[in-house]
């Protein structure tokens, strides 16, 4: 497969599609998130979901709340970084399971016009070479992509992100979690991968 | 509010999709370049992205605040797991989605597989595990 995107434009257009949904929704892109979205029922009540799309009355709540807790002295912090914490319009509504859909939909969207920018959609259903030559092919080839398919399922919902919700977006926001979770895994598959590349030499 | 987050949705999901494919993070073959540090353009492309990012964020401001990512029990555990799975397969969790786009049917089989694995994590966690993840997930 040929591809002419040099390295930087290839970068700039991962920072751009994580910002633009920054920007667009004040959403963290984190592409395993949205899979759990889809995947499970929401746990969200009604009351609370209609709490979460209106901030005016979220704020209130939190409020009524923290008096509840504390007494009826207790108010917004004093520092600006915990009050910016408390503040009800950076609380998102989780996207709805049909939302998470349209998404996972979308990527397949984006996908398809990539093949039809670059001549057309070649149906096909085959193991790829490389993963042939090294791993395997066949029904034991199919065994390993499907096993290894649930050991990426697994892990990332273990981990809590992915390559976009751990490299990407928490790796740029120096997140613990993240910086941690990516070098395993990078290391990891580097490793394996070193293995597996070893086999067909 | 609804319609602006189904058209970051579908804005951010094609645009994420098509860059991925045309970037080559879809093909079996440059992402076994990468991770076997023989053919440096993806991992290039990453980091560049991250960097891009870091200032991107402080242009920003108050982005920084807006997710918390802690260091948990299942974090290192189950970054191993991922890594592995991504060393075998070649596929990240979007991956196998735009290569059924790109007409790749055989991505069928690594994405039953994440989605069995997804789906089964919570159940494991729930039964065996039961540590602290910091966030409202399982």
């Amino acid at each position: 497969m040929t591809t002419t995107w040099p390295w930087w434009m290839g970068a700039m257009a991962l920072a751009g599609v994580t910002v633009g949904y920054w920007l667009l929704d004040r959403r963290v892109l984190g592409v395993s998130g949205i899979m759990t979205r889809a995947l499970n029922r929401s746990t969200t009540t009604a009351g609370e979901q209609a709490l979460l799309s209106d901030p005016s009355a979220l704020e209130a709540a939190m409020l009524a709340a923290t008096r509840a807790e504390f007494g009826e002295s207790a108010g917004l912090p004093s520092s600006p970084d915990l009050q910016d914490a408390c503040d009800a319009s950076s609380i998102k509504a989780p996207l709805s399971r049909p939302q998470a859909a349209l998404f996972l939909g979308s990527l397949m969207m984006g996908g398809l016009l990539s093949s039809l920018l670059r001549g057309g959609v070649s149906v096909r259903f085959a193991l790829p070479e490389v993963f042939e030559r090294s791993v395997g092919g066949g029904a034991a080839g199919f065994a390993v992509m499907f096993l290894g398919g649930i050991l990426v399922g697994f892990g990332t919902r273990m981990s809590g992100g992915c390559t976009s919700g751990h490299g990407l977006t928490g790796c740029s926001r120096l997140q613990p979690g993240s910086l941690v979770s990516t070098v395993v895994f990078l290391g990891t598959a580097i490793v394996i991968s070193l293995l597996l590349a070893g086999r067909v030499a | 509010m609804k319609n602006r987050t189904t058209l970051a949705v579908m804005a951010t999901g094609m645009g994420l999709g098509f860059s991925l494919s045309q970037i080559g993070f879809t093909d079996y073959a440059q992402m076994r370049g990468m991770l076997t540090l023989s053919d440096w353009r993806l991992m290039l492309v990453f980091m560049g992205a991250v960097a891009i990012l870091m200032g991107a964020w402080r242009v920003l401001d108050g982005a920084l605040r807006a997710t918390s990512r802690p260091f948990h029990k299942g974090t290192i555990p189950g970054a191993v797991l991922f890594g592995a799975g991504w060393a075998l397969t070649g596929v990240c969790p979007a991956v196998p989605l735009v290569q059924l786009g790109e007409g790749n049917l055989a991505a069928i089989v690594p994405l039953m597989g994440i989605i069995v694995g997804a789906l089964v994590h919570p159940l494991v966690h729930r039964r065996f595990f039961r540590w602290s993840s910091g966030t409202c997930e399982t």
